[in-house]
């Protein structure tokens, strides 16, 4: 019995802590909000900017809201108080705040010049089911009012799809976490809404929020301010993915005729009572009205190799030179990973074959050069041909080099191949055959039809082969005059791709030349097995 | 007609073939009342057989097969002279047992021991070259066990040498490989297994896929398979290679990289260059089903999307530690591969129709409505292809000339899935797959994928 009791007060006890623990990771969005303390209006006047920057011309309405379905965060009352006393204090805005979403039809948001999210998360925006809300807002902003994104402002609009878009960026999570101090660098010291920092970069103590492409793209939203991964701390934080470099924390844009504001800083209650990120914020917010117009052309990363990925790959590459096999190959994950990123830019891809390109030149060993050439048979192009053709013929080299030649596609890697053909011996000299054969490279033909007679077995075997995955017309000549001029194993080649010529006649429509190959391959004299397959040759062939 | 008693059965077809006939149908040469009868097993109806790769799974597949009065196997081919270190972590059952192509030999040896003395086994050739067995006339057939990316081109050769295949799942290591050797099977029209025995011993994995393709379950929606991805290695040092290994022989087409013992042997199936991780290892198994159940064996989904997978990004192994797709196939099915927690079926599938569901497991299927359980496949309805022992099945075949219940391109069909799978996780991409041209739309870099250049002196 009191084992029984030992074992449900354990029961209730792991429950008690599950039901802890789920409410630390939910943060369930209460009915009503914490009173803010004395202490902290108190905080919060003192920092406050007291006037605006651009005169305000008329009183703003800014509707502040607040609802979580998702994370609450606690500095939601504090954001609602910092907003309103600036409002105030200014004279440039009244402030509505409200967790409901009543206030989210084209009547109700009529009177607002601009919607703030303050930390709302998963708020239930979805075309589908709540058509009306989402079109009252999308119009809002659209037909020329505004947005102001206050730091999980982006973590909604999952089932949105344009929403999303709009506020160019959607939560996937923060690797720097509220409690660490991380550095930001301001991408556009001279702009109007970074007047606040003074063109320095700073030191923050706040939850940043990684931004992923390509709903984040500096094609899409100028980019104010972001990461500065020249910081230690900051670059080496823990689940740093290289996608990472480029973390936006605050950016503007345009939508329709409609403006958009988002800063990632406002986790932490002292963010507001910050006097620079206030001044910012209050900037942007006046930006967001349309009072302060202000330059929001996205300006996009130069494709002159100046890009930060660049700078991140070349001291990647720096590594795989030194790399050998038995040590850790994290930065050649790494590597593949920033070229997995680039997949779809050409431009981006042409640079980063380049680099790669420079490691197959230098003295990294062969574990390192294997690697390259790994990542270039996915990427590779004429570029990489040269380089890669010199490899072809040493030992050690040729089969690496192969790997990628095989995979890039055009005459080029045949031209280079068929070169190396007349030097190359042991065997590269084979591989080299196989890959023409491969790529059933038509021109190769005469050599490889020479090279059947060839006194190295393995050579005119690779040949005959080759041949045969190649089967044109002058390749099924060469054939012919060789299963006559070969006995044994090597003529059972030479038959077997005889045999692929003709399959390949039947496939072009030249169905009487292929009977003619199945008929002489058929007759007496020849291996069974080549015999049987003519057989099937010939009666397929002729069912068509 | 069989005068000579020494005269075996490939011989006797070669005299046989006197007529066009002859060789293109094989008229039942064997009466069906000698398929599987007991006692001795007259030349004419013996199968003998050559085993390339006698590791773990080819040592089973050799013992598997010699229980069959009618095989004589004669001969025995591995890389491996003999080992002991084939067991493994995953394969506890396997530890301390000697494999290889000497303990193989000895096998056979013992058991035909009794026939050597009437002369009747001449003994079991030992190879480290399996071209050396494919050359020999007296083999009917070849039961292949090598690690993957050593399918094609014994499966190729073997095919053009006239010989009857078994081969391992996953049937290939690329969507390249698998289509060469359908190719090569169907030009020279021998008969091929796809080892995917599941398809054979597991009755109520056949009873499924006739509840659905009889649409007890409605319209098939969705198909999710349950299954976890492979583990990461620890940092290692290249090793001194093991007299018993020919290491050269057993990288064959595969990039040269230095040996370690976790390289090769059982773990060979962790590593991308040889294998796929456990979308090939188990997923061939599981979506050869789900293909089995959703009547797309001859062709493939037309999407493939990564929802997530997870490869490793340091140490020896680099197949996949987290396997998270979406195939989409042309008559709208979904097939999800996800992994499984605790309380979660293990592996095989969930499918999920309009009208109900089918939980399949190893051994449990469970349904909804639970009347399914009991239901009656009925004579009209549809009959999918019964098969009670996959060896045997194969034997069988090889007399009938018939297609067995996994042919190379069905085989390859499946292999296809995990392929497509790994591609799309290892690019992070939802791609489009065009299944009857078999290659990508629009993505030069998936394409270029579909095959991996070989290390000379191989080709396919």
């Amino acid at each position: 019995m009191n084992k029984m009791r030992k074992l449900i007060g354990i029961a209730l006890l792991g429950l008690w802590c599950l039901s802890l623990h789920v409410h630390t990771l939910q943060a369930v969005s209460p009915a009503k909000l914490r009173e803010v303390t004395a202490e902290e209006v108190q905080k919060i006047e003192k920092a406050m900017p007291r006037r605006t920057t651009v005169r305000v011309r008329r009183p703003r309405k800014l509707l502040v809201f607040w609802r979580c379905e998702g994370f609450f965060h606690k500095s939601i009352p504090v954001v609602n108080k910092a907003l309103e006393i600036m409002g105030q204090k200014t004279g440039a805005f009244d402030v509505v705040t409200t967790d409901d979403y009543s206030v989210f039809t084209t009547e109700n948001l009529k009177q607002f010049d601009a919607v703030c999210l303050n930390n709302t998360t998963g708020l239930k925006f979805n075309p589908n089911e709540t058509p009306e809300r989402c079109k009252a807002l999308m119009d809002f902003v659209k037909n020329g009012k505004g947005i102001v994104g206050v730091h999980a402002a982006t973590d909604n609009f999952n089932q949105w799809a344009e929403a999303r878009e709009m506020m160019g960026g959607k939560f996937t999570g923060h690797p720097w976490t509220s409690g660490g101090t991380w550095a930001i660098k301001i991408d556009e010291p001279d702009h109007p809404l970074m007047k606040a920092f003074k063109g320095k970069g700073f030191k923050i103590k706040d939850e940043i929020y990684r931004t992923d492409a390509p709903l984040y793209s500096r094609d899409k939203q100028l980019v104010l301010m972001s990461l500065d991964m020249s910081d230690p701390t900051t670059r080496n934080v823990k689940g740093f993915k290289p996608t990472d470099v480029d973390t936006g924390t605050a950016w503007v844009k345009r939508w329709g005729k409609g403006r958009i504001f988002y800063c990632s800083l406002g986790h932490n209650d002292e963010i507001f009572w910050n006097p620079a990120i206030l001044r910012h914020y209050l900037d942007g917010i006046q930006f967001a009205f349309g009072d302060y117009k202000v330059d929001t052309k996205p300006k996009p990363i130069v494709s002159s190799g100046k890009g930060i990925e660049m700078a991140e790959l070349q001291e990647l590459l720096e590594k795989v030179k030194t790399y050998d096999w038995g040590q850790s190959r994290l930065a050649l994950t790494e590597v593949s990973d920033i070229i997995k990123k680039a997949h779809s830019s050409p431009a981006e891809l042409k640079k980063i074959e380049k680099s790669l390109l420079g490691v197959l030149t230098s003295d990294a060993k062969r574990a390192g050069k294997q690697f390259v050439c790994r990542e270039l048979s996915i990427i590779g192009t004429e570029q990489s041909v040269p380089v890669l053709g010199k490899m072809l013929t040493d030992d050690e080299t040729s089969d690496m080099a192969r790997y990628a030649l095989e995979r890039i596609p055009g005459t080029a890697v045949n031209d280079v191949l068929r070169r190396a053909l007349r030097t190359a011996k042991g065997n590269p000299k084979v591989g080299i055959i196989n890959s023409l054969g491969q790529r059933r490279d038509r021109r190769a033909v005469r050599a490889l039809g020479r090279l059947v007679g060839d006194s190295d077995q393995t050579v005119a075997a690779a040949a005959a082969a080759a041949l045969g995955q190649i089967a044109d017309s002058r390749a099924t000549k060469a054939l012919a005059e060789a299963k006559d001029k070969t006995s044994g194993k090597l003529q059972m080649l030479v038959l077997d791709s005889y045999l692929r010529c003709a399959d390949q006649l039947v496939a072009d429509g030249k169905r009487s030349e292929a009977l003619a190959i199945y008929k002489e391959l058929q007759k007496q004299g020849n291996p069974a097995p080549i015999r049987t397959a003519a057989l099937r040759g010939m009666l397929s062939a002729a069912k068509r | 007609m069989i005068r000579d008693k020494e005269l075996n059965r490939r011989q006797f077809i070669k005299r046989a073939a006197g007529t066009a006939a002859a060789v293109i149908s094989f008229p039942h040469i064997v009466p069906t009342s000698a398929l599987g009868k007991a006692g001795n097993v007259a030349p004419s109806e013996r199968i003998t057989m050559g085993f390339i790769g006698v590791g773990g799974m080819g040592t089973n597949n050799m013992r598997g097969f010699m229980s069959n009065r009618d095989v004589q196997v004669v001969a025995v081919c591995d890389v491996v002279k003999g080992s002991d270190q084939y067991g493994h972590w995953y394969k506890r059952g396997w530890k301390g047992s000697w494999f290889g192509r000497e303990p193989a030999r000895n096998i056979v040896e013992e058991h035909y021991a009794g026939r050597k003395e009437s002369g009747v086994f001449k003994g079991c050739s030992a190879y480290v070259d399996f071209r050396e067995l494919l050359v020999r006339d007296d083999i009917d057939a070849v039961c292949i066990s090598t690690p993957d990316h050593w399918h094609a081109i014994p499966v190729i050769m073997a095919a053009k040498a006239g010989k009857d295949i078994h081969c391992e799942k996953p049937l290939s290591l690329t969507i390249a490989e698998g289509r060469a050797m359908v190719e090569a099977v169907q030009r020279h029209g021998v008969v091929f297994q796809t080892g995917s025995q599941h398809r054979s011993t597991d009755e109520h994995l056949r009873f499924a896929c006739e509840l659905i393709r009889n649409g007890r379950i409605g319209e098939l929606k969705r198909i999710v398979v349950f299954l976890n991805g492979s583990s990461i290695h620890g940092p290692w040092q290249p090793m001194g290679v093991p007299d018993e290994l020919d290491y050269n022989m057993w990288l064959g087409p595969a990039p040269w990289v230095p040996y370690h013992e976790d390289r090769c042997l059982y773990s060979f199936r962790y590593i991308l260059d040889y294998s796929g991780g456990e979308t090939t290892n188990t997923g061939a198994h599981c979506y050869d089903i789900a293909q089995w159940a959703n009547d797309t064996e001859h062709t493939g989904p037309v999407e493939i999307e990564d929802l997530g997978g997870e490869f490793p990004r340091d140490g020896l192994y680099n197949a996949p530690n987290k396997i998270h797709f979406r195939a989409r196939y042309a008559n709208g099915v979904e097939l999800i591969s996800q992994p499984f927690g605790r309380g979660e079926i293990e592996r095989f599938a969930r499918f999920e129709g309009t009208e109900g569901w089918i939980d399949v497991g190893w051994r449990i299927v469970r349904t909804h409505p639970e009347s399914l359980k009991t239901s009656v496949i009925g004579p009209n309805d549809v009959h999918l292809y019964k098969s009670n022992d996959h060896k045997r099945n194969f034997l069988d075949c090889v007399k009938t000339r018939r297609e067995p219940i996994t042919p190379v391109e069905v085989g390859h069909r499946s292999a296809s899935v995990c392929h497509l799978a790994n591609i799309a996780m290892l690019l992070k991409e939802k791609l489009r797959w065009d299944p009857d041209k078999e290659r990508f739309v629009n993505n030069e870099q998936a394409n270029r994928m579909l095959s991996k250049p070989m290390r000379s002196p191989w080709h396919l």
